[in-house]
């Protein structure tokens, strides 16, 4: 009898399961909570294609492909779709702009300055920042 | 007794279990803030549409927000093919190319036509949408934009070495200006009637034109927003390029709006938080050339078919109805800075904010908190 009973196992196979199940759930959960946005930075797509990362914490940035090239310790030249784009990151406020390009008469992503999305259009590229906050230019 | 011990520990694990929780939602845990940006090529421009949502990380939520993106882009190609000057199969195309066909006006299109009516009268035709002609004539409509414009019509010029052009004819100034008569067009039924004789120069005939640019990008923002609200989205923003936007948030930290310096329109000059309102911007820093140290600027006074003598260097206003917003910030711009505030006043309603420049850097704004981000300029 005490044999028996020493060998039952206080949970049943069924409820290690379902407690299994619950820290799965609330793990999965909290993934995204962990997530959450510490890093502050922008991406650069052409295309459609991440060409470029940048973190404004330690200024490392990562090149996908060849389109990025660095022309000096805060201006990169992203030759786009029919043109190219030169970015400045202004790491101390933590923005970058498109300087220069030769995408029109208008420039229209150079006037969005320090936007926290820049878009031109003729060379189908977006700059994206990475942060909560949003600032938009009007004007 | 081991059943006993047994139901203790289940019942000591599920209350380890819900103290974790209980924890977690005690840190404040939320879901994390998603937020989905989406481009469209329109009206010339990159119209930006910016969507947070707590609730659209997984399963219906994301395909909730997928379908008002998807609805968002439909709807804004609807407008831009009705309401583009470029777009063959748009009425506005047929209207000004004197197209056979007689294109009729749907609900949306008279609509439209009508808030443009109420802005012309509102402004004292100062916002005036035939003033196309003379827009093209001075070198600021769209086909001078392109980097291989070359001259086509007989009052074109060539560009100058330093981007602008020669000032253009009398002649052609003196016929495009009587073709610029909003009141002599009128929807009929559902037809329009573009009553304004055409004007001849040098044995070419001139028709009188229509175009909608100035307030469309307004309107489309004023429908945007509408679809975003109705799919339950409270947090986002919007913008037709740089001059139109909507800005919604319960969070006022959460949305910066700064407003181009106008003697540097890269930097900006001045911050301010203004939430769930429009906001429309004219300035006379873009889109210029300079002849003889004079600087010729793209908003035509339709009266004096010449780009308008103002001191502003800019206006932004902030209002409920995007596509009024449109126009008035055209026409404030023309009327300087001793009329302006009167002006605005005289506009009701339909103004609740502005921030105007003058080309000495002051600045008047009634927006409470607006910082000035340095470059000289002074809030009088």
């Amino acid at each position: 009898m005490s044999a028996n009973v020493l060998a039952k196992k206080p949970f049943k196979k069924g409820d290690i399961v379902v407690y299994c199940l619950i820290l799965l759930t609330v793990a999965l959960l909290m993934i995204p909570a962990l997530h959450k946005q510490e890093y502050s930075g922008f991406d650069v797509f052409v295309d459609n294609k991440l060409v470029f990362s940048y973190n404004y914490n330690d200024g490392t940035y990562t090149a996908y492909g060849d389109r990025v090239s660095r022309v000096s310790d805060c201006v990169f030249n992203i030759d786009a779709i029919g043109g190219y784009n030169r970015i400045t990151v202004d790491r101390a406020s933590k923005k970058v702009y498109v300087s220069d390009t030769d995408c029109g008469v208008s420039k229209e992503c150079v006037k969005m300055g320090k936007s926290s999305v820049i878009v031109c259009v003729p060379h189908k590229l977006v700059i994206k920042e990475t942060n909560n906050h949003d600032t938009i230019k009007v004007g | 007794m081991i059943k006993k011990f047994s139901r203790k520990m289940k019942i000591t694990v599920s209350c380890v279990m819900l103290v974790v929780v209980l924890l977690l939602s005690g840190c404040n845990f939320k879901m994390p803030t998603y937020k989905k940006q989406v481009f469209y090529d329109f009206f010339g421009t990159a119209v930006l549409v910016s969507v947070k949502t707590e609730n659209d990380f997984y399963g219906t939520g994301s395909k909730n927000l997928t379908t008002c993106f998807e609805e968002i882009g439909e709807t804004l190609k609807s407008i831009n093919d009705k309401f583009s000057t470029e777009s063959q199969d748009g009425i506005i195309f047929a209207l000004n190319n004197r197209l056979e066909i007689e294109p009729e006006c749907d609900d949306e299109f008279i609509s439209v036509f009508n808030t443009a009516k109420q802005i012309y009268a509102n402004t004292n035709g100062l916002f005036d949408p035939t003033v196309k002609n003379l827009v093209d004539l001075w070198g600021f409509s769209k086909r001078y934009q392109e980097n291989d414009y070359q001259p086509y019509y007989a009052f074109d010029r060539q560009r100058n070495e330093d981007g602008g052009f020669s000032l253009p004819d009398e002649k052609y100034i003196e016929a495009f200006k009587t073709l610029t008569d909003f009141n002599s067009v009128n929807v009929v039924g559902n037809t329009v009637e573009m009553n304004a004789p055409y004007q001849t120069v040098d044995g070419v005939n001139y028709y009188q034109k229509l175009d909608f640019s100035g307030l469309i990008k307004g309107y489309a923002t004023d429908v945007v927003k509408a679809i975003i609200e109705r799919y339950g989205y409270t947090d986002y923003y919007l913008s037709a390029g740089t001059s139109s936007m909507y800005l919604s948030s319960d969070n006022q930290e959460a949305i910066m709006l700064e407003i181009t310096d106008p003697e540097k329109p890269e930097s900006s000059f001045c911050r301010v938080s203004v939430l769930n309102k429009f906001v429309s911007a004219s300035g006379v820093y873009e889109n210029n050339y300079t002849v003889d140290g004079n600087t010729y600027h793209h908003i035509i006074n339709p009266k004096t078919g010449k780009p308008a003598e103002t001191d502003l260097l800019s206006v932004t206003l902030f209002g409920d109805n995007g596509a009024k917003l449109d126009g008035y910030s055209t026409a404030v711009l023309q009327v300087g800075w001793d009329n302006a505030l009167n002006f605005i006043q005289a506009l009701g309603d339909d103004i609740s904010g502005y921030v105007i420049v003058r080309n000495d850097k002051k600045v008047a704004t009634n927006i409470e908190g607006a910082e000035l981000l340095g470059g000289g300029y002074e809030i009088v």
